[in-house]
């Protein structure tokens, strides 16, 4: 299975069955052109299993069609892209067509978009389906045939239904049969978990990597997610800002990451399986492909970077005897990077602050309940929460894990009072905050000193019209009536959360995604308050920029003493930033305790999925449990 | 969803049919009192007005009953497709509206045929050939479509394709199938130019939207052919937005159907409709009005069940109780 005795592939290599030689990606519009992925060599041997990894906008996706010969318009591709000798970039439409199915296929990245929604799933996967003289099947057989595949994927009794009836994780199925259906030899599956629930996950790459295996076909495997593919992977390709930096096995790269932008990412993702000193993050955002063309595209976040990263675009070049890396001074700081990692990855002792402290938050047998909104008359209300109790000590941080649709939101929208609950009760400070509607101003103004709120979109919660320091000013002038120099207040709100004073004068549209977080954090500290809710506060970031506002969200606490509610489906983050940890399941809380304790000895079954969808390699595998 | 709601949706749009049938009729039936002149002598018309023909008229037509009752009795007529008698010509309504009724439907027919062949295989071609000068054609021909009345495109054709060319007849009806529908050739070109051009801009919209969709990128990255990605993927889903409109579609199409027939002197309902006009024969404008709104109403029943079957979704969310 593993290609570790095979030497890297050359240029035309024999054995490989997909090759990308100098594979270059430009999009026009206009008279504008981008660059989106340069100089990009690929090669995917027969059943083996191939990752590329890279940040949102590197350019996987656009390398996945390109393989298939499938731009947008406006994109286009030079190189060559080899599939059994011919060239796929040269091929006609019509000719590709006929490839595409029985030698090449791709799933693309979101199952709730990739579904005809007008045809049954059966239909959807028969359509794939041809006899052996290449036309289509009866009508009985396309049936019989749709729904053995259906059932190969493990979900049989979807042939006759829409996909609109399905759930994410099983459109994802469907869309995997469908894409196998002409029993092609390379399956390329562009991020195939990322729109999934946690435990879908975990299922969805089991079930690609047993087909991979069952079939014996080649899988490239898109992912953004450096630990799903170290778990799924035989060899591994990094793509960052259009370019790859390094290729080579997944192992060896695990064991040891030869370029610096590797390591940042492996350290910016946090393991679930432990608590670290230290979250080491890559330093601002990604940049675009044509802003760093004729220089190492890490080096404005290298912290190794020399003049003479500046000057070219450094080619991948061989390391040692299987490994590819495009860092000039790989030599010199390797021994540097070992111990950057070493640091980093020693695991941290979880504080717990005084046992018994009081509690700053209470929620008493909290139930939620909706009318349906999509049917207005007569079906059953939807239960969001069914009876949740849970406390938050003072300066404590209380983790609240659950998938999406598991009330999460709506728990946190209840104690802020943006929803009002059905019946129980929260106390926030002493203050009965069950109804906000019935509270007099002071407590409501109490109440919001307290506790404040920080959302996961980032680019919705701020006002795009004002400019950072008139949005911080507004709630610093509501607050802090006494504070006479706003300006000054501004500034140091900025330098909380990591940004210049500046940046007071710039809208949001001039600011990247984790600059906006940073900006929705400090507006959030404006008020001092004792407690900040975080609703997947990171999820929508990049990779490298969560490890940022993460590692913020740490250096806050330890400074302000200011507690959190953290809302999340990510078992790594939670184990990164909270003591105690909540796990919801469909309205209830399923199982509570020390982080340590619930994340190593999960007792609900529920619990012990989740854990269980954590991707880990082989090599992690070992030492636990 | 399941049967038994599906028949219960059908069936809440029978009735809300029936209640704007019924608030139609009451305006159709008011158009009598409408027009200029007592209603009497608008039934009168051109007739000798002598004591006699006016009494037998106002027992004819209930005109001494209060006007509820005279309404009532009218619509108990109306239901059994009895409007009267022609004023003009005294034939009955029902009589007149059927001898014409079989050239309108054939034009209609024709016109309806070609407007969607044309229509929907134009728009595809211009989505497919989106930017390029075959869709800049398209979309320039579908814009003098939409623009230009009925009785303009149709003066035109007359003098490319009968005058000048001598390709077709200029008017008359033909005898036998072919020589008929030789002859309504250019009528219905005429009819089908301006709703064409609708099925054109919706069409070709709702392809370009379509193709781009991830189910289409993904049917063609899995080698499902060409012919069914078009088709059963991109058009399939290109035509919801192409059913909504096709009551817009029906008006268009009727209001051009009268002017047509008037312009290529067809004696179909449309000029029947509109000699009635100008000679005030208002049972013969009830009787076609009324025809025209039940046939509105229709089509808009005909869309709302077409449309559970083009989009699922909609059968689900919609139908559900
Ligand atoms: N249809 C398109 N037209 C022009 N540019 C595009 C298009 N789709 C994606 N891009 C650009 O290509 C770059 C790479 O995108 P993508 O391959 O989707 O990244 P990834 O999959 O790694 O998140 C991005 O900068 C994006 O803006
Ligand atoms: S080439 Fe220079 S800037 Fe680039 S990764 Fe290596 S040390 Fe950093
Ligand atoms: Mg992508």
């Amino acid at each position: 299975m593993s290609s570790n005795a095979e030497p890297l592939r050359g240029v035309d290599a024999n054995g490989s069955l997909l090759t990308a030689v100098g594979l270059a990606i430009h999009s026009r519009i206009g008279g504008d052109q981008r660059t989106i992925v340069t100089n990009l060599d690929l090669s995917l041997n027969e059943a083996e299993t191939v990752g590329i990894v890279g940040e949102s906008g590197s350019g996987k996706s656009m390398t996945a069609r390109a393989l298939v010969g499938l731009l947008p318009t406006g994109l286009s591709a030079r190189g060559e892209v080899r599939l059994d000798g011919s060239n796929l970039l040269e091929m006609s439409q019509r000719a590709l067509s006929r490839i595409r199915g029985s030698e090449i296929a791709l799933v693309l990245q979101d199952p709730f978009t990739m579904l005809n929604p007008v045809t049954r799933c059966g239909d959807q996967v028969a359509d794939g389906l041809v006899d052996a003289r290449g036309r289509r099947l009866g009508r009985r057989t396309r049936r019989e045939e749709a729904a053995r595949r259906l059932a190969e994927v493990g979900i049989p009794e979807t042939v006759d239904r829409y996909p609109f009836e399905l759930s994410g994780g099983m459109r994802q199925r469907v869309a995997i049969a469908a894409a196998l259906a002409g029993d092609p030899r390379v399956l390329i599956a562009d991020e195939p978990s990322t729109a999934l629930d946690v435990t879908t996950q975990g299922e969805i790459l089991a079930l690609l990597k047993s087909l991979q295996t069952s079939r014996s076909m080649a899988l490239l495997l898109i992912t953004h997610d450096l630990r799903v593919a170290f778990s799924t992977c035989d060899r591994i390709y990094v793509l960052y800002a259009g370019s790859l930096l390094e290729v080579g096995d997944a192992s060896a790269v695990e064991a040891e990451p030869l370029h610096p932008y590797t390591l940042g990412l492996l350290l910016s993702e946090p393991p679930a399986d432990r608590r670290l000193t230290e979250l080491v993050a890559i330093p601002g955002s990604v940049p675009a492909a044509d802003d760093v063309a004729t220089i190492c595209p890490l080096a404005p976040r290298c912290q190794w970077a020399q003049p003479k990263c500046e000057v070219t675009n450094p080619p991948l070049k061989p390391v040692g005897a299987e490994r590819l890396s495009a860092c000039l001074r790989i030599d010199e700081i390797r021994a540097e990077m070992r111990s950057l990692r070493h640091h980093a990855e020693r695991p941290a002792v979880v504080h717990h602050p005084a046992e018994a402290s009081v509690p700053l938050v209470s929620v008493d047998n909290l139930q939620k309940t909706f009318a349906d909104a999509s049917t207005r008359r007569g079906s059953a209300p939807v239960i969001a929460l069914g009876g949740v109790s849970l406390t938050v000590g003072v300066t404590e941080s209380v983790g609240l894990v659950g998938e999406s649709g598991s009330g999460k939101t709506t728990l946190a929208r209840c104690l802020v009072g943006l929803e009002t609950p059905t019946a129980g009760a929260i106390t926030i400070d002493g203050v009965d905050a069950s109804n906000y509607g019935s509270l007099s101003a002071d407590h409501l103004r109490q109440l919001r000193r307290t506790v404040q709120i920080v959302f996961q979109d980032p680019y919705s919660s701020l006002n795009p019209l004002r400019t950072v320091g008139s949005a911080l000013k507004e709630v610093l002038e509501l607050h802090r009536k006494r504070s006479r120099n706003l300006e000054g207040g501004v500034a140091e709100l900025l330098e909380q959360v990591g940004l210049p004073a500046s940046f007071s004068r710039r809208k949001p549209v001039a600011l990247s995604g984790g600059e906006r977080q940073r900006v929705a954090i400090a507006r959030a500290l404006a008020v001092k308050p004792r407690l900040i809710i975080c609703d997947e506060p990171v999820s929508a970031l990049d990779v490298s920029v969560q490890a940022q506002i993460l590692g913020l969200f740490r250096t806050l606490r330890d400074e302000l003493g200011v507690g959190y509610l953290f809302i999340t489906h990510d078992l790594a983050v939670v184990r990164q930033v909270v003591e105690r940890v909540y796990v919801l399941y469909r309205g209830e809380v399923v199982e509570s305790g020390p982080v340590d304790a619930v994340l190593d000895h999960p007792q609900h079954a529920y619990t012990v999925r989740l854990v269980e969808s954590v991707p880990r390699s082989a090599s992690q595998q070992r030492p636990m449990r | 969803m399941n049967r038994r709601n599906l028949a219960l949706f059908i069936a809440r749009r029978l009735i809300a049919a029936a209640v704007l049938l019924v608030i139609m009729s009451g305006a159709v039936f008011g158009l009598l009192y409408a027009t200029p002149g007592s209603a009497e002598q608008v039934l009168l018309g051109t007739r000798v007005a002598n004591e006699e023909t006016r009494e037998n008229i106002r027992q004819r037509y209930n005109l001494d009953e209060p006007l509820p009752t005279q309404y009532w009795l009218w619509a108990e007529d109306a239901i059994r497709l009895d409007f009267g008698e022609s004023i003009r010509t005294g034939e009955p309504v029902l009589v007149a509206i059927r001898d014409r009724a079989s050239l309108s439907l054939r034009l209609g027919a024709y016109g309806f045929v070609v407007a969607f062949v044309a229509g929907i295989g134009l728009g595809v071609l211009a989505a497919l050939k989106n930017r390029s000068g075959v869709d800049r054609a398209v979309v320039s021909l579908s814009v003098v479509g939409a623009s230009s009345p009925a009785f303009v495109t149709g003066v035109f054709f007359l003098y490319v394709f009968a005058v000048l060319l001598g390709w077709f007849p200029a008017f008359g009806q033909g005898e036998g199938l072919a020589d008929q529908l030789w002859h309504l050739t250019l009528p219905a070109l005429t009819l089908a130019f301006g709703a064409a051009a609708l099925l054109i801009r919706f069409t070709r919209a709702g392809m370009i939207t379509a193709l781009e969709q991830d189910y289409v990128t993904f049917a063609r990255a899995r080698g499902v052919s060409e012919p069914r990605v078009l088709f059963g993927y991109a058009l399939r889903n290109a035509m919801i937005p192409v059913v909504t409109a096709s009551t817009v579609l029906l008006a268009a199409t009727l209001t051009g159907a009268v002017l047509i027939e008037v312009t290529f002197a067809l004696p179909g309902l449309g000029a029947l409709l509109v000699d009635s006009v100008a000679f005030k024969d208002v049972l013969m404008v009830q009787g076609l009005t009324m025809l025209l709104a039940a046939v509105a109403v229709l089509t808009n029943l005909l869309t709302d069940i077409l449309y559970l079957f083009v989009d699922p979704r909609i059968r689900y969310t919609r139908v559900a109780p």
